[in-house]
């Protein structure tokens, strides 16, 4: 190592801090981490800003028509809480998200454990998880109206069906990553199939569930516009749903920030409590 | 695991030797390096004689007639585990084990502490593995398996195992891992954690400092005491060791190695304990079991002088190496005859 000609190279201090960057598969540290990505915010933000100024239509070097500027996406929000009643909508969408998405995590974890631990179970089930899979979800659009009507069930029912395949898919996964070694030191331990599953595989498969239900949760999210469809009289995505018809680009701008918020403090709220539960993952999260 | 390249006929029958060294003065503690090794000394003389029948070595059928003999007498307790001709084939056709025969018998108040030696993919891991019952080397595919007389159907907490990966259990502390299988077993809470600060303690744990600790807070050396604090707690009569201390750094394992020992002496318990390690195998064990590589099969049985001193010590000493040496000049020959293809 110390013949590599760019050691001397790297002894120095300040070239050593500029190496940090471009260091293969290393993380920055927490801080500068969080640094860079509000630079690059800040880039993104200033480029939007750049390419949309101008007072007039024409002046701008792109139209109001495909990119509202950032000041106007900012003026939009007032009247989203006064004429649109944006906190009736975030209600509204948070409770059928919340409601659906944890309705798949009530059918698909348990279901998924299952699977994980029992082959003739898992063989079962696979072909019909891949089958809801594959499901275009705009299809689930007409199905769940024709099964659930057109009110808060099928709603609610249409997240539930999109994200369950996905939680199910996962809790397997889980639970089938969890070394062998694990297994076959419990069985050395006198333990019984039931407390291999309970005392064995649950517990060291559940971090992961968390983490990748932490992950499915934003695709709940990303399905309240076809959720949101029909006969919704408030929501996030009905709120998309109606800018579009009118024409109001920047109304969409803000309600997408709005969606980014909830997603972010949503997001941080899972991880604190991940903490909690998982003490003795906190280190490699 | 490296597969045979082409599939050759099975090798000429090794002749599994037996070779017994007599220690005369173990107990006086001897002058280091000089009488203690007479036997093995004799032993090394047969060898470099080069007459691999030579001296006091038995040819395995004559082993297999003995051991027939000795399994007859009525009176005669079930030895601890008996091999006889396995041989485990997998369904690729991989045979990893050939006509494996041994027994090791029941001594009262003693058990015998067996190393296994042996290259990689030599089937040391696949002995240790049929004596627990875990799959897929269990079921064996011809020969039988027999511990204390019965045939092994599956994996239980009377034969204890640590494997060279770290196994804790992430979700537990220390106290609780150790626990674990008493836990299983349905001992109240309160006494298993009174057995389990025990257990933590004599595997030179702290209970105050480390009772607490999840094991991502502990060094490899820490993991493996809990793992054999988990094993010991339930006084199996049998424990499986699969290169426990090979990843450790020297000194840990020579500290490990001692304090295993100490343990093995107080459990009363058969070890069968896999290494690479000749000084570990040489050091530790009572009998040394020598495996030929691809299929492996024993061909050799060593009784070596027992651990009597401490291990960093012990391990220094030239009659000691001497042993070493001539293992690895064993192992060596056998490589080469085996990559020969004689």
């Amino acid at each position: 190592m110390s013949s590599h000609p760019d050691a001397t190279a790297v002894a120095d201090p300040e070239a050593q801090e500029a190496s940090r960057f471009f260091r293969l598969r290393t993380a920055l540290p927490g801080g500068m981490a969080h640094g860079v990505g509000l630079v690059a915010a800040a880039v993104v933000i200033g480029l939007w800003w750049l390419l949309t100024r101008g007072a007039t239509a024409e002046s701008r070097i792109i139209s109001p028509v495909v990119l509202p500027s950032p000041m106007e996406v900012v003026h939009a929000f007032p009247t989203l809480f006064t004429q649109r009643d944006l906190l009736a909508s975030v209600k509204a969408t948070l409770a059928r998200v919340l409601q659906g998405f944890g309705l798949a995590i009530l059918v698909g974890v348990p279901l998924g454990i299952i699977a994980g631990t029992n082959g003739a179970f898992r063989a079962a089930a696979t072909p019909i998880a891949l089958f809801l899979r594959n499901i275009p979800i705009a299809v689930l659009i007409p199905l769940t109206m024709f099964w659930f009507g057109i009110d808060e069930t099928q709603k609610v029912l249409f997240i539930f069906l999109a994200c369950v395949p996905f939680v199910f898919g996962d809790a397997v996964a889980a639970i089938s990553t969890v070394p062998d070694r694990y297994v076959e030191t419990g069985q050395t331990l006198g333990a019984s199939w039931n407390q291999i599953v309970l005392k064995v595989l649950i517990p060291l498969a559940l971090p992961d569930i968390y983490n990748s239900l932490r992950n499915l949760f934003g695709l709940a999210f990303g399905y309240i516009m076809l959720a949101e469809l029909v006969n919704a009289k408030h929501g996030l995505g009905y709120m998309i749903n109606t800018s579009q018809r009118l024409g109001q680009r920047e109304d969409i701008f803000a309600i997408l920030f709005v969606i980014f918020a909830i997603a972010l403090g949503i997001d941080a709220l899972l991880k604190f409590f991940q903490r909690g539960f998982f003490p003795y993952r906190t280190g490699q999260e | 695991m490296p597969r045979p390249a082409d599939e050759k006929p099975a090798r000429p029958a090794a002749s599994t030797e037996r070779v017994t060294v007599p220690l005369t003065d173990t107990n006086e503690h001897p002058i280091p390096g000089q009488s203690t090794f007479a036997g093995v000394r004799k032993w090394l003389g047969s060898l470099r004689g080069g007459e691999p029948d030579g001296g006091g070595s038995i040819s395995a059928t004559t082993v297999r007639e003995v051991v027939a003999e000795k399994a007859a007498l009525p009176s005669a307790p079930p030895p601890v585990v008996e091999f006889d001709r396995v041989t485990k084939t997998y369904e690729d056709g991989y045979t990893a084990i050939r006509d494996v025969t041994f027994r090791v018998d029941d001594l009262p108040g003693k058990g015998e502490f067996i190393t296994i030696l042996g290259a990689s993919g030599s089937g040391k891991s696949t002995i240790l593995r049929l004596i627990a019952g875990l799959t897929p080397q269990h079921p064996a595919t011809t020969g039988r398996v027999r511990v204390y007389g019965k045939p092994v159907l599956g994996p239980g907490a009377d034969r204890g195992m640590v494997f060279q990966d770290y196994t804790s259990f992430d979700n537990r502390t220390v106290l609780d891992n150790v626990a674990f299988g008493l836990e299983c077993q349905g001992v109240s809470s309160k006494e298993r954690l009174e057995r389990a600060k025990e257990a933590v303690e004599k595997v030179g744990l702290s209970v105050t400092r480390d009772g607490e600790k999840y094991p991502h807070q502990l060094s490899g050396g820490m993991r493996q005491r809990v793992a054999i604090a988990r094993s010991l707690i339930l006084k199996p009569r049998i424990l499986l060791m699969d290169e426990p201390f090979g990843a450790l750094d020297p000194n840990t394992r020579l500290n490990m190695q001692d304090m295993l020992v100490s343990l093995w002496r107080e459990a009363e318990a058969t070890v069968f304990f896999v290494t690479h390690s000749i000084e570990e195998a040489v050091y530790l064990g009572d009998r040394t079991y020598i495996l030929s590589s691809a299929p492996g099969t024993i061909v050799q049985q060593l009784e070596v002088p027992p651990p009597d001193r401490p291990a960093k010590i012990m391990q220094r000493e030239p009659g000691f190496l001497e042993v070493v040496f001539a293992i690895r000049d064993t192992i060596e020959q056998q490589d080469i005859t085996t990559r020969a293809g004689t």
